[in-house]
């Protein structure tokens, strides 16, 4: 009798836990898929949210995401069921930072129902980028490579490089200048000091005023950008002072055109039809302004040696100069023009790397042949 | 220290640089030297405008044959600059107008005006260019004329909307990509020779 009893009361006990279990198992009527999770690469200042409605926009037309950063509440996030996946950074002020996501369905009645979910995730900060390893290891590996080419410089071993023939011109085009008694013009591209294109012009900017000074030729450097503007004159008072004709030198030589482009062009081109320059360099980066300079310096007959990085303006030049230094010539310039060994240890190191680059990627696209892709990912990402 | 101090600055600062792009934590530090840089270029307007200055008072004073362009050029700078700055301090007044309307009017138009004229200099150039005088540009013209054809191609001319499309696709991407990469290692090599105080022709040159 004692243990009918012991069943009996167990089986009572157990219905409403059996029935507990039941509802565990159902599957809640407002359901969606979330993840909160911190963003990866940056310096733990946002998480990022993904979100993907489960119910249908009919259960649910939509749904509410409140946001709390360190246990207070930031802002409500209003989500239409649109059934499509909904991604969302969540900017925090400091690495470190706890977000908690709490979703809220509307029902059909406008009901707010929930939570639903609850996620949290802590901002933090990553030491490196794990998608630019490859990027690492290839600037190192150019970064050797230049330090052994230099060394090899240093000890006199001869480099060879081959002809550039718009650096060859530089010394015609300015003799043709100071026959023609008629002025250089030297525009070291439209943009600004940061841009490595600029850096490169003012490094053949030296050279040229310093034959310019030489000769005795009248020089003219406009220029559309402040800081280029400081550099330059620096760059040519050097320069002149180099070439031991200090007493030619004038401040009005290089000076601030105009800083806006078209502006810029247009001060250019009228100075350029007025004084009709013998000698015109286009070196820099250029935008539209550079077939408009390059034309009105071919109207008024002045041998053009032009240079740019930027490949949408290469064809202009190429078809409006009669010279051009393309690409990664503008950036040979310098060693190219003074020979000094360790710029061109550079020069060598550069063309090493490219046919390291050129093997690489036959080598990957054999790899991609056999369905692999990894030799890709570690060479070229 | 007139030659050390900006090599060092150049190395300290380039050295930063690289390590920022490498490491994600130090992002705000990258952010702190970009407002850095714009206060620098903030500064030197002021260096920009007395270049300005002075370069057409050198003329005005020289009787240069070009005098006018100086005047215009003046009359326009400190015009904009007093009716600019007058009407910022005074926005209920009319000169706030008068400033935007100058602004829109005026500059925007010369503005276009000048991007309108590039039509002609690429008809100029792209004349001189396709003259067939030897067969590389032979093969320019064939493929610039094929290309212009594709553009506006119709009837039974379609034909060459797919064979622009192939020019753009093939050839002409495979030689971008080649110059971009010796354009980007000309880029890498020249930060570094920078960074490393090995190029220094931008300070001037010398030792």
């Amino acid at each position: 009798m004692k243990k009918i009893t012991l069943i009996l009361v167990l089986t009572l006990l157990s219905v409403p836990l059996l029935a507990a279990q039941e509802t565990d198992n159902e599957t809640p009527f407002y359901a969606c898929d979330v993840s909160l999770y911190d963003t990866p690469n940056d310096d733990g200042i946002s998480v990022e949210l993904e979100f993907m409605p489960a119910n249908s926009a009919e259960e649910v037309p939509q749904y509410a995401i409140d946001l709390y950063i360190d246990g207070t509440f930031s802002n409500t996030i209003m989500v239409k069921n649109a059934g499509a996946l909904f991604l969302h950074t969540v900017p925090v002020e400091k690495k470190g930072s706890i977000v908690r996501a709490e979703i809220f369905a509307y029902d059909t009645q406008g009901q707010r129902q929930g939570p639903i979910v609850v996620k949290e995730a802590t901002s933090s900060a990553q030491w490196y980028f794990s998608d630019r390893v490859g990027a690492f290891i290839w600037s190192m590996a150019f970064i050797g490579l230049i330090m052994v080419l230099i060394r090899k410089a240093k000890r006199g071993q001869e480099i060879f490089i081959r002809r550039i023939a718009g650096l060859e011109a530089i010394d015609d085009a300015v003799g043709r200048a100071t026959e023609m008694g008629r002025p250089v013009y030297y525009i070291p591209g439209t943009s600004i000091i940061d841009d490595i294109a600029t850096l490169a012009s003012l490094n053949i900017l030296r050279p040229v005023a310093q034959q310019v000074a030489t000769y005795e030729t009248p020089f003219s450097v406009p220029i559309k950008d402040p800081v280029v503007l400081t550099v330059a004159q620096d760059v040519v008072k050097e320069a002149y002072m180099a070439a031991g004709r200090a007493d030619l030198h004038d401040d009005g030589i290089v000076y601030l055109a105009s800083v806006g482009q078209f502006d810029y062009a247009a001060a250019v081109n009228g100075a350029m039809v007025r004084e009709k320059p013998a000698t015109v360099f286009l070196l820099g980066m250029f935008w539209a302004e550079s077939l408009m300079l390059a034309e009105t310096a071919n109207t008024v007959g002045a041998i053009q040696i032009a240079g740019t990085d930027s490949t949408s303006q290469l064809p202009f030049f190429i078809a409006a100069c009669d010279y051009t230094l393309i690409g990664e010539e503008l950036y040979a310039a310098s060693a190219y023009l003074s020979r000094e060994p360790l710029l061109l240890g550079t020069l060598k190191a550069q063309d090493m790397i490219k046919g390291a680059v050129i093997v690489a990627l036959i080598i990957s696209i054999i790899g991609m042949l056999f369905g692999s892709d990894l030799l890709m990912k570690i060479f070229l990402q | 220290m007139k030659r050390t101090l900006p090599l060092f600055l150049a190395f300290f600062f380039g050295i930063i640089g690289i390590i920022v792009q490498m490491v994600p934590a130090l992002k705000g530090l990258m952010d702190t030297m970009l407002d850095w840089m714009a206060i620098i270029a903030a500064f030197a307007l002021a260096v920009g405008i007395s270049s300005l200055t002075r370069h057409h008072m050198t003329k005005i004073r020289r009787k240069h044959k070009d005098i006018f362009f100086s005047y215009v050029t003046f009359i326009a700078m400190f015009f904009m600059t007093i009716i600019g700055l007058v009407g910022y301090f005074r926005p209920e007044g009319a000169l706030q107008g008068l400033f935007e309307n100058m602004y829109n009017y005026v500059r925007v138009p010369l503005d276009a005006s000048m991007f309108a004229l590039l039509a002609f200099y690429i008809t100029s150039a792209a004349y001189r260019a396709f003259r067939a005088r030897t067969w590389l540009a032979t093969v320019l013209l064939l493929a610039g004329v094929i290309v212009m054809i594709g553009r506006v191609a119709f009837g039974p001319f379609i034909i060459f909307n797919d064979i622009t499309a192939w020019i753009m696709k093939v050839p002409t991407t495979a030689a971008m990509r080649a110059v971009n990469v010796g354009i980007g290692l000309g880029i890498v090599a020249t930060s570094i020779k920078i960074v490393l105080g090995i190029e220094r022709s931008y300070l001037g040159g010398g030792e």
